[in-house]
């Protein structure tokens, strides 16, 4: 995966901050603020249709995070592993965003797709589903869950990314260290395999 | 479960730099670990897919000042002018998309009666003509609670002539506190309300108490009020979510204030305590709650659906009209030695019927009359499936027929029953 570099070095630039440089704080933000907000944007689409109105707070308070206490959360990168500050600082701003709308309760919004929302617009609409169908369905779903449990890590992050999340292949196939035609082999395998253990539980 | 890997080595699990041991190990949690596999799907961006928005710098200023105002929006514009007559602002107005920011401020406001703190305020100028977007964070005010942050969106060209200046208002206010007095209702009225939830064409509130005293029971508090509203010609669109009691509510609709209309669907989830001891002896498990009001000019119905926790059952279709129900409903929600003195229900059975765990699903249609001690009655009526605890659904699954369902609040379930034929009744008592 080719990975974002902002145009300074962000080993001077970390440098600098550290060293209590003037300008540092302001070029870290400026530098690094599309890649945290474009980390943030995308859980917000994932995760909270509908609610991507709040990609500017939230990236404004991951910073505001990163730097409280005198940066005590900034100063806990090490780059260990030989990872990247961008990647680590993706991370922690998804992480950071979750806990924010846990927090806050942003996240029961009337357009989210979570369990209660989803529970409340399937009462609203409920008459439109005998009994029978949402059996099927809730049985389809359990079988279905069930069998993509009994995948191997690759094929079930290759699901779980790109079937359930949406990921592209290409981004799939990055991250699983494999080339484009080995990981459409493998999705056709693994849906073969699903639409076989499918049949089989009926 | 393995412990969710440390952020730097998810990072370096992400950028395929761990060794192998590590890559796959991580590979292998991640795999099964929900929490892990949304921050990876979120984080694991190429560079090529980064917008290219450009950065707006921060121009860091620092001042302070004192305004009188009678309100808040008002506040902050005077704040507004106060900065750009003072010459920090005419900076900010020279470039494009930069922002200023004001580390503290204090209005003094004789709305709430006090002062207000604001620690910082923001003010941001869009491009060309569009707008200017004031936001302020940690607002104190005083015995209210605090607001977290807010956020007010204003028309430049028209500064200061009234509320159609405001475009959008914000306010993010976990702490906040509002307490309403029955004995004063010239202080909040509906009207008042709506026109609080009219003040900008879009109104986003999330977080806050409200509390609602009243004088012949038990206060009403509402936690982790969200309201948003979008207010389009004459109509106001609300969506609201609040938690009352032990029970979660959300509320979305339109109102009308041109034709005095209002189309409300209510919804709930884990009913409030206060309604389950009326609903649990002939409902066991009911989760959810959906109530859709209309009408205007003094008519005025509502139409609901009570769900059960059993995914697989649509629930119970209810009906009735506003103003005989809420006779019954207020007196029954607070005064705490109110109780049904009768209740009546009459359930027509179809021939289907599900099997499911607690008890069965049956199809028909349902009578209720109910009288509230000291209180004229009233009745619903709906076509639906109700669940019916296993006490009464041996019954049904033995094949005998269900004629209707008499229940009184004394305990006692009084089910007569028609066998082979033959009339009978059967007699279930709750146990406490």
């Amino acid at each position: 995966m080719s990975e974002h570099r902002p145009p300074e070095s962000e080993d001077a630039l970390l440098g600098a901050w550290r060293r209590g440089a003037p300008d540092a704080m302001e070029a870290l933000v400026t530098g690094y603020r599309p890649l945290v907000h474009a980390a943030i944007a995308r859980y917000l689409h994932q995760r909270c249709r509908g609610r991507a109105d709040l990609a500017d707070d939230l990236t404004h308070e991951v910073f505001l995070a990163l730097f409280r206490d005198d940066g005590a959360r900034l100063r806990q990168f090490e780059g260990r592993n030989g990872c990247s500050f961008g990647g680590w600082l993706r991370v922690v701003a998804v992480r950071l965003t979750i806990d924010l709308l846990r927090r806050e309760r942003r996240l029961t919004s009337l357009d989210a797709e979570t369990p209660s929302m989803n529970e409340l617009r399937r009462v609203l609409v409920s008459a439109d589903a005998g009994p029978e169908e949402m059996v099927v369905g809730v049985e389809l779903s359990e079988g279905l869950q069930a069998a993509v449990a009994t995948l191997g890590a690759k094929d079930r992050l290759l699901i779980e990314l790109h079937i359930l999340r949406g990921r592209s292949l290409d981004d799939v196939a990055t991250l699983l260290g494999v080339t484009m035609n080995a990981v459409y082999v493998r999705k056709s395998r693994v849906l073969d395999r699903l639409r076989t253990m499918l049949r089989l539980s009926q | 479960m393995t412990t969710c890997p440390d952020h730097e080595a998810l990072a370096g699990f992400m950028e395929r730099r761990l060794a192998e041991p590590q890559q796959s190990e991580i590979e292998r949690h991640v795999a099964g670990c929900v929490s892990c596999l949304d921050v990876l799907a979120a984080a694991a961006i190429p560079a090529e897919t980064l917008p290219q928005t450009p950065v707006t710098p921060m121009v860091p200023v620092r001042a302070t000042a004192t305004v009188p105002a009678r309100s808040w929006v008002p506040a902050l514009a005077a704040g507004l002018a106060l900065l750009v007559t003072g010459g920090v602002g005419y900076r900010a107005m020279g470039v494009a998309s930069e922002q200023v920011r004001v580390t503290a401020i204090r209005m003094a406001t004789d709305r709430f009666g006090e002062s207000v703190d604001v620690e910082q305020l923001g003010f941001k100028l869009g491009p060309g003509l569009g707008q200017i977007t004031v936001k302020a964070q940690r607002l104190d005010l005083g015995a209210l609670g605090n607001v977290a942050a807010a956020e007010v969106v204003l028309a430049p060209r028209r500064l200061g002539v009234g509320r159609s200046d405001v475009r959008a208002l914000r306010l993010f206010a976990p702490a906040f506190r509002w307490t309403l007095a029955e004995e004063d209702p010239a202080r909040v009225t509906p009207g008042a309300a709506l026109g609080a939830l009219a003040l900008a064409p879009t109104v986003e509130i999330v977080g806050g108490v409200l509390r609602i005293d009243q004088s012949n029971g038990p206060a009403i508090i509402i936690e982790d009020l969200s309201v948003a509203t979008q207010t389009i010609g004459g109509q106001v669109h609300l969506r609201a979510t609040a938690t009352l009691a032990d029970g979660t509510l959300s509320v979305r609709g339109t109102l009308d204030a041109e034709a005095s209309r209002v189309d409300l669907t209510i919804g709930g989830h884990d009913l409030p305590s206060a309604i389950l001891p009326y609903v649990r002896d002939w409902a066991d498990g009911l989760t959810a709650l959906a109530v859709r009001v209309t009408g205007g000019n003094d008519t005025w119905r509502w139409a609901g659906r009570l769900a059960v926790a059993d995914a697989r059952m649509p629930g119970l279709d209810l009906a009735g009209d506003l103003a005989e129900s809420l006779r019954i409903a207020p007196g029954a929600l607070s005064a705490p030695d109110a109780g049904l003195a009768d209740l009546r229900a009459t359930f027509r059975l179809d021939e289907r019927g599900w099997r499911v765990p607690r008890g069965v699903v049956v199809q028909g249609a349902l009578e209720t009359r109910a009288r509230l001690r000291g209180a004229p009655g009233g009745s619903v009526t709906g076509e639906g499936i109700a669940f019916l605890p296993s006490a009464v659904s041996r019954a049904l699954i033995a094949r005998r027929s269900l004629a209707g369902v008499h229940h009184t609040t004394n305990g006692r379930l009084e089910i007569p029953i028609r066998l082979h034929g033959e009339a009978g009744r059967m007699t279930v008592v709750r146990s406490h």
